[in-house]
């Protein structure tokens, strides 16, 4: 009777599961499990994820940003068209934003956005409700980054982890500091990409905002992995669409001795060559120029709009990574030859490559 | 022991045993499943990869391993030819080789590929074994981030719904997924690894092109309908089963009636008679009109499909053959001057009710620079509201080669503006 019973109730149990709607087994943690797993994740780090509020003045003045690659096709400038209601998502609301205490005495790392500007002051909160005048040091515009200092010690930090174990689907959650102090705020996605902003950032799809950029993004072992930055896309600020950015944790402690001292890293000139084209393999692969920005090193040189790239450096250059990868290398001020095709003469050009 | 006390004691035992079992598992087995579904993903992902592939502006999928590509129609569907990139950076040209607008879907095969050479692929599931809840991943390219170093972006997400009806695709699967532009013609992936559906739209609000939440993908068990017929190249067309006319007032669920047949017409030679009640086509019950319609939308032309009807007390499967959606096109009517100003459309013939309902879009066409797509309903030009599609005609007719139009246009139940500037029809 017992062992009747007891089948009974575990095959009603089995023939209820999710696990008979697929065909294979694949793990099916419970809303639970993944409840217990976070919250065991994040309690090491929550005390350290402060709250930044600043009292600012005016904004950084808008500076233009190096076009990329021009080759965005037509349906896409719809994208960056205003949306209908400009106003309501394009200002920065006046709001406390993020920041991540990464040692005992009071260093906090945050989004550079978060900071910028004029600011008449700057505050950081504790999860405990005590709040400290902040000193802004450093930053790094490029990557995003900010350092401030608070006068404390004994404080809750979060030690920065290594990174090299990363992959594209690990489990991450964004941390945040909520208006209200003694409340963090917890989104959860996955590791997207590997490699973005050469390599400074990885993409996440947990989603990130105006509230909680300058927060922490850990794994499901609590190990901080990085601090979120820019969400994307700019336009659309206060809506997060599933695609965020976070500096890597290691490029934060290669870059933090710098910040200490308050520097203020600028993003490193690339060399420039002042071309628009696109990949083409008629009659041969190359990149067919359709435009020479003016007074460039290109338009200097006397490269054409209309003339196939074909070679730099003596290397056959196929597609606009490719482009991109042998400049880079040369960098900026050096010189390079490219050989150009222009009706069906192979041309050199000895080019000296400007920087921006 | 009282054999009452003992049954007593035995179901406690099961009691306890099934509230421990409910009650779920400790931190660490919690843990080793979070683990388990994580490492499970991170190897989805890498088997799937290498089949993605970056095409205009948007994302595609290697189904096959003889190099079959599935894309959006708005993706590819205007050229004949793509430069595709793999995550690897390897880049192949693909030949357009089939069509189809109104589901948005396009077919490409790798050019130049060696005999028995294959590439790496993921092949279709079976998306009528999906399970509301069930975990997908949706691979992409999202605002293009990934064009500088062609690394794809990868979200996670469940499936939200099933077999919905909205904005123009007729049996969408729904997903919470993040999906963006950049991710249309992409791969919605299960956990084994297969393409389940092809991203395309998403749900916007406030004309934001930013994922909310709600993402849509056409599903597989569809794609697989339109294969043959796409691989034969051009462009298909969707069926409609042809003298039809459904009882515009009856009970919701219990599935539409028949109001009348046409003599003669396919719906006539099938067997449809007055007052039929349609309950399902194949498996897919159909309880709406709405359903009906979308159920329809999965066939391409020339399919025969059964429908099982109830006549009086009795059920019976009736097998009739969908036939082309008719379209008209822009220039029907006007002189042959090629100068003369043209957006680029072929009007449906079987809307009903105001505005214009697009079957086609020219390729090159000003309709199709403007973002305008198969399905769209073109509700008003400029400020006048269009009636029908002799009314569009006429305003088109009275403007300029060059001159700026605005569509307010629908898509599913989505209003939209889009720019259009009209063009000769010589252009490209």
């Amino acid at each position: 009777m017992l062992r009747l019973t007891l089948t009974l109730f575990l095959l009603a149990t089995y023939l209820s599961s999710p696990l008979l709607g697929q065909e294979s087994p694949t793990p099916t943690p419970s809303l639970d499990d993944f409840t217990h797993v976070w919250r065991k994740a994040s309690s090491k780090i929550i005390p350290a994820v402060v709250q930044i509020e600043v009292d600012r003045t005016a904004e950084e003045p808008e500076k233009k940003e190096p076009s990329g690659s021009k080759q965005i096709p037509d349906m896409f400038k719809q994208l960056f068209q205003r949306s209908k209601h400009p106003n309501r998502y394009k200002s920065r609301p006046i709001a406390p934003t993020s920041g991540v205490l990464i040692s005992a005495d009071g260093y906090v790392i945050t989004s550079w956005f978060n900071v910028s500007g004029t600011l008449r002051s700057l505050t950081v909160r504790l999860s405990d409700g005590r709040s400290f005048p902040g000193k802004l040091l450093g930053r790094d515009e490029s990557k995003d980054l900010a350092l401030v200092k608070i006068e404390a010690t004994g404080l809750p930090f979060a030690k920065l982890a290594k990174t090299d174990h990363l992959k594209v689907g690990h489990f991450v959650a964004a941390l945040g500091r909520s208006t209200d102090v003694k409340q963090h705020t917890m989104t959860r996605g996955v590791v997207s990409a590997l490699d973005r902003n050469d390599g400074n950032q990885f993409q996440l799809s947990a989603r990130t905002n105006y509230g909680n950029s300058g927060g922490a993004v850990i794994d499901i072992e609590g190990r901080l992995l990085g601090i979120v930055t820019l969400i994307h896309p700019k336009h659309n600020w206060g809506v997060n669409s599933g695609v965020g950015f976070a500096v890597y944790t290691p490029v934060l402690l290669k870059i933090l001795p710098r910040l200490q001292k308050g520097e203020i890293i600028k993003r490193p000139r690339r060399p420039f060559l002042g071309i628009s084209g696109e990949a083409t393999d008629k009659p041969r692969k190359g990149i067919r120029i359709r435009e020479v920005h003016p007074n460039t090193a290109a338009a200097k040189a006397g490269i054409k709009k209309g003339d196939l790239l074909i070679k730099l450096n003596g290397n056959r250059i196929n597609d606009l990574q490719g482009l991109v990868t042998a400049i880079r290398r040369a960098g900026a001020g050096k010189k390079i030859s490219i050989t150009i095709l222009r009706g069906d003469k192979e041309i050199p050009f000895q080019v000296v490559l400007g920087s921006r | 022991m009282h054999p009452f006390a003992f049954r007593r004691s035995s179901t406690l035992l099961i009691t306890l045993l099934a509230a421990s079992m409910a009650w779920g598992q400790s931190d660490d087995s919690s843990k080793a499943t979070v683990l388990a579904l994580q490492d499970h993903i991170v190897k989805t992902v890498n088997k799937v990869k290498p089949a993605y592939i970056m095409i205009g502006g948007g994302s595609g999928v290697i189904f096959t391993p003889d190099g079959w590509i599935l894309t959006n129609n708005h993706v590819a569907g205007s050229k004949k030819e793509w430069p595709i990139i793999t995550p690897d950076r390897q880049r192949f040209m693909a030949d357009l080789i089939g069509t189809d607008p109104r589901g948005d879907i396009a077919l490409l095969k790798i050019r130049d590929l060696k005999e028995g050479q294959n590439v790496p692929y993921c092949p279709l599931g079976d998306s009528d074994k999906l399970v509301i809840g069930q975990r997908v991943i949706a691979v992409g390219n999202p605002y293009l981030v990934g064009m500088r170093n062609a690394e794809p972006v990868v979200t996670v997400g469940i499936i939200s719904a099933l077999h919905r009806f909205q904005q123009g695709y007729s049996d969408c699967i729904q997903t919470d997924a993040a999906i963006n532009p950049g991710n249309s013609g992409g791969p919605l992936i299960d956990l084994q690894g297969r393409v389940i559906g092809i991203n395309g739209r998403v749900a916007v609000r406030f004309g934001n092109r930013v994922n909310t939440g709600v993402g849509y993908a056409i599903p597989a068990n569809q794609i697989k309908n339109f294969l043959e017929v796409l691989r034969k190249g051009g462009v298909v067309s969707h069926g409609v089963l042809k003298g039809l006319a459904l009882d515009a007032r009856y009970p919701q669920g219990k599935g539409p009636v028949v109001a009348r047949i046409s003599k003669d017409s396919e719906a006539d030679l099938a067997g449809f008679k007055r007052g039929d009640r349609i309950l399902a086509i194949h498996d897919y019950p159909t309880p709406s009109q709405n359903r009906l319609a979308g159920v329809l939308g999965t066939y391409p032309a020339g399919t025969v499909v059964p429908f099982r009807i109830k006549r009086g007390d009795k059920e019976l499967i009736l097998r009739a053959k969908l036939t082309a959606r008719e379209s008209r096109s822009e220039t029907a009517d006007l002189s042959r001057n090629p100068n003369a100003p043209f957006l680029g459309v072929e009007f449906s013939l079987e809307h009903k009710g105001t505005g214009v309902e697009i079957e086609k879009v020219v390729p090159g066409s000003a309709a199709e620079k403007s973002g305008l797509q198969a399905g769209d309903i073109i509700l008003g030009f400029d400020s006048t509201e269009i009636r029908n599609a002799q009314h569009l005609i006429h305003l088109i007719a009275r403007r300029k080669v060059g001159d700026k139009v605005q569509l307010t246009v629908r898509r599913g139940n989505q209003n939209m503006t889009l720019n259009a500037t009209l063009a000769s029809r010589k252009s490209k």
